[in-house]
């Protein structure tokens, strides 16, 4: 029984994780500017919702619970003293593995984004990328739905002019 | 489809997240779900259960029965120097400390010590017992208090901060070593610095309430317990004094400097109080702003809380209470007129640095070479006759091959000075 039980999990993860892994590692790959480190935390994605399945509640979707995770994993990891003293030396200048400079440099949108502030780049990403409302935002960053708009705007404001055209905003 | 999303789902289109993945995914979480104990201890309780912790008098550990911890060796750059280490730890300077409590399922265990002068470092190893409630020391800070039977507690509590071991400890307590996983470890570190009495042989007690989130993403996030630890301090007494009863230019003001004295871990300089009064200078909540090359000076209780960060101090001093409630206004909605203001970017950005005369003391040795170890902890206190600036260094400090202080934009030989 348990076994079953097991099994069905396995399989609605491998269900998650085809549909929302590809975003998951492609969000945490821009926001961490690290494909390795996005590797490990898209993957400690999936484990936590393995793990923590049976906590899911339901007050929110699924997609916006797993991407809460990820933010939260990638904020966690940002916040490490590891991050910071990589930061502080390297900042700007980490993007030397071969998917950041053959992809990032090349979008003009990628480059831009990823060089956003991480709290303007979670509600960017969250909201063209992911596209989940405001108020689906709003419970991912855990921030009021005011405070997800004005960070959109202020987001938006720090764009190169080219890139805020192809940017709307409502 | 909009166009960031096109732009980088076509972009990132050879980055996937694989079958290989999956499979690894699927693969550890099996592996989680085998070892995970039975017997389920929930981290934030909702009925406060029996306090039931453990309290240990340290013991420190006598003579050279061994090295320093080789983590905190590492943050004190004597990872590869045993003489070294050897020495201070005979000095008293590092002392293992064998005092450990335990309470709702987490250890919290003092690694070692490392004293001398004023300052007192602790450094903690924090150990949950299961996945459970490793998972729920994630993003948490201790909340604690300090005392000592003699020495008065100065810096009010320290201040706690979180090491990342470098050893796999990611995002949770776990690690993964070669297809093994076993529970991991946090360390933390305490500093406290004393205002009066001498370190050696006091006894400290350390009291920690709680894991609390952090108040910025977890805000309402407790991981409830009670540790009390308390162990006899070993500290290093030995000093080097320099008296210069000197005039100095510190960015534009003039002030006295009585004396520099320097300890293995930290520097504390007293300035003559009737030069400084008046200046500005010696107010710890006055900090310097450095805007894309113009300064300004600006209060800092006022910039935690998101307020006169970057405007003039004369400006916000002259505000009538309207004013200023207008400009936090503006401030709180992001901008204060019409220039972008946030107190983390403002740390960081390339165009806005913080340079706090007294966060900004640098140690210059004989080889050239400058001493600011990447932690610091600034605190002034006072006698009747001086401020005294007190710097608590992460890092071993040579004493004898320091040649100059540099204090803001001002360079003191210590040939200036007469050693005592």
């Amino acid at each position: 029984m348990e076994q079953n039980t097991e099994q069905d999990m396995e399989k609605r993860l491998t269900v998650l994780m085809n549909e929302y892994g590809d975003s998951v590692l492609r969000m945490c790959c821009i926001y961490l500017r690290d494909y390795q480190l996005a590797e490990d935390m898209a993957q400690e994605t999936f484990l936590r919702v393995y793990q923590h399945y049976g906590d899911f509640n339901n007050r929110s979707s699924l997609k916006t619970w797993i991407l809460q995770i990820a933010i939260n994993l990638c904020r966690n990891q940002m916040r490490t003293r590891w991050w910071k003293n990589r930061s502080r030396t390297e900042i700007g200048e980490i993007r030397t593995d071969e998917y950041e400079d053959s992809f990032l440099e090349r979008e003009m949108i990628l480059e831009e984004i990823g060089k956003l502030p991480p709290k303007y780049k979670e509600v960017i990403l969250l909201y063209y990328y992911q596209e989940l409302t405001i108020t689906e935002i709003a419970e991912v960053i855990g921030e009021k739905e005011s405070a997800v708009k004005a960070r959109l705007v202020r987001a938006r404001n720090k764009l190169k002019p080219e890139l805020k055209e192809v940017l709307c905003y409502e | 489809m909009n166009e960031v999303k096109r732009a980088i789902d076509s972009g990132m289109r050879e980055i996937k997240f694989t079958k290989a993945m999956q499979q690894r995914v699927l693969e550890k979480g099996r592996y989680r779900k085998s070892r995970k104990n039975n017997r389920y201890i929930s981290v934030k309780r909702m009925v406060p259960a029996a306090v039931c912790f453990i309290l240990c008098l340290g013991i420190i550990a006598a003579g050279k029965v061994k090295l320093w911890d080789k983590y905190v060796a590492q943050q004190y750059n004597l990872a590869d120097n045993e003489p070294v280490q050897e020495k201070t730890i005979a000095d008293g300077l590092a002392a293992p400390v064998l005092a450990a409590a335990k309470d709702n399922g987490i250890t919290v265990q003092v690694l070692q010590s490392v004293a001398s002068g004023s300052h007192l470092q602790i450094y903690l190893k924090i150990q949950a017992e299961n996945e459970e409630i490793a998972d729920g020391l994630v993003d948490v800070n201790p909340d604690f208090e300090i005392s000592y039977d003699r020495c008065q507690e100065f810096s009010g509590g320290g201040s706690m901060e979180n090491y990342y071991t470098g050893e796999g400890m990611k995002t949770a307590f776990v690690e993964e070593r070669d297809g093994q996983e076993g529970p991991d470890y946090e360390i933390y570190s305490i500093y406290s610095t004393v205002g009066n009495g001498e370190l050696e042989g006091d006894t400290v007690h350390l009291k920690i309430h709680n894991f609390v989130g952090n108040s910025q993403t977890s805000p309402d996030k407790v991981v409830e317990g009670d540790w009390e630890l308390s162990f006899k301090v070993s500290a290093d007494t030995t000093e080097k004094a320099y008296v210069f009863d000197k005039e100095y230019s510190i960015y534009g003001k003039t002030l006295k400097l009585h004396e520099i004295k320097i300890t293995p871990t930290g520097i504390s300089i007293s300035i003559d109080k009737a030069s400084a009064d008046g200046q500005g200078l010696m107010d710890g909540q006055v900090y310097l702003v450095s805007h894309a090359g113009e300064d300004f000076l600006t209060n800092y209780e006022s910039a935690e809380w998101r307020g006169d960060w970057g405007v003039p101090l004369a400006v916000a001093k002259a505000w009538t209470p309207q004013e200023k409630e207008a400009a936090y206004e503006q401030i709180e909605n992001g901008t204060y007129q019409g220039e972008y203001i946030d107190f983390w970017e403002w740390t960081k950005d390339k165009t806005h640095q913080i340079v706090g005369p007294w966060d900004n003391i640098q140690i210059k040795l004989d080889d050239g070479t400058q001493f600011r170890p990447a932690n610091s902890s600034g605190l002034i206190s006072e006698t009747d006759d001086c401020y005294v600036i007190n710097e608590n260094y992460i890092g071993y400090l040579e004493m004898n091959q320091v040649r100059e202080v540099q204090i803001g934009d001002c360079i003191i030989p210590l040939s200036e000075g007469a050693e005592k």
